[in-house]
């Protein structure tokens, strides 16, 4: 018996033993152990971190841990995925397989009232990028103090234009702040409709105005509806992805 | 609309989940998670990912003895 396993997730049958067999990260034979009516999918392993400076070799495995959920999922609904590198030891008294045993012994029930909280959901991500050169374009065409400064400016020498254009700016860039906090209020207001939870996430990157995570019925969610209506605006463009796992939903009380 | 879920365009999306979020287990039964001194890679997602992890303190109780580990291999 080796001295550490491997987590991969957590499943919850209760109407059936949960039969699984898949392979995992490096070739291991990936396999269940039980408790009740939970499981945990794991493999065998020693007791040291996945760790490697290859990029490659890292996002292989991190793929793999999640392939492995993924097949979990495909067959058992209620899913509870753990974090990559997530490895139980064992201890003076106790083996890891013990150790595996005793956690889930300990946080059986939270684990099947988060299993009953998630069940029939997935996961979506949710992306908003904001074109703000078009909003902003839009707004030195039709804001009427932009269009008084505009004409204001016309009627100037060089040295009030140039004042003037310096004003200009400042009441664009705060029009422009204004309307991103309208929209990313007015879409999180109809994305909540839809959704059951959500976590507002950092954006990432530039232009992106917003980024969830969204947990929501796994089939028959109205979510791309609403995404639809949003991409469909000039200004605004949606990156949807999933469904997932739980991954952003899973943390235990 | 419908969602995308192809590894070729959302893999980093899946290391931002794999590496920052799930089940989260006590630490006096772990050997690691994605322990940041080990994984020196340059794969702009899995750093960002691990960097989220330390701000939220996930690494502080483990940081040490993962060097232990490390320094045990590599000795």
């Amino acid at each position: 018996m080796k001295q550490a396993i491997c987590l991969y997730c957590i499943v919850w049958s209760p109407n059936k033993p949960v039969k699984f067999k898949a392979v995992g990260i490096s070739g291991k034979e990936v396999y269940p152990i039980y408790y009740k009516d939970l499981a945990l999918i794991i493999h065998e392993c020693k007791p040291i971190p996945y760790s490697s400076k290859d990029p490659r070799k890292v996002s292989e495995w991190v793929k793999k841990h999640g392939q492995v959920i993924d097949e979990v999922w495909d067959i058992w609904d209620s899913v509870l995925p753990f974090q990559f590198n997530t490895i139980i030891k064992e201890t003076p008294k106790q083996s890891a397989f013990d150790n595996a045993i005793s956690w889930l012994e300990e946080k059986h029930g939270a684990i099947i009232q988060k299993m009953r909280e998630l069940s029939g959901q997935a996961e979506f991500g949710v992306q908003i990028y904001w074109n703000r050169q078009h909003t902003s374009d839009h707004l030195i065409k039709n804001e009427p103090t932009l269009l008084n400064l505009q004409k204001e400016m016309a009627t100037k020498g060089e040295g009030g234009q140039f004042l003037l254009r310096e004003k200009l700016e400042v009441e664009l860039r705060g029009l422009l702040q204004k309307e991103g906090l309208k929209w990313t209020d007015q879409f999180l207001s109809k994305i909540k409709t839809v959704v059951s939870q959500y976590r507002v996430e950092k954006p990432k990157e530039t232009g992106m105005i917003l980024n969830l995570s969204c947990l929501t019925d796994k089939e028959k969610s109205r979510l791309g509806e609403i995404l639809e209506e949003i991409e469909n605006m000039e200004a605004f463009r949606v990156r949807f992805t999933g469904p997932w796992p739980p991954y952003s939903f899973s943390s235990l009380a | 609309m419908k969602p995308i879920r192809d590894q070729k365009h959302t893999l980093v999306d899946l290391l931002d989940r794999v590496l920052d979020r799930g089940v989260i287990l006590h630490a006096d039964l772990i050997i690691s998670v994605a322990g940041i001194p080990l994984i020196g890679v340059s794969l702009k997602a899995v750093i960002a990912g691990i960097e989220t992890m330390l701000e939220h303190g996930y690494f502080n109780e483990w940081d040490q003895e993962i060097r232990e580990i490390e320094g045990k291999n590599t000795a």
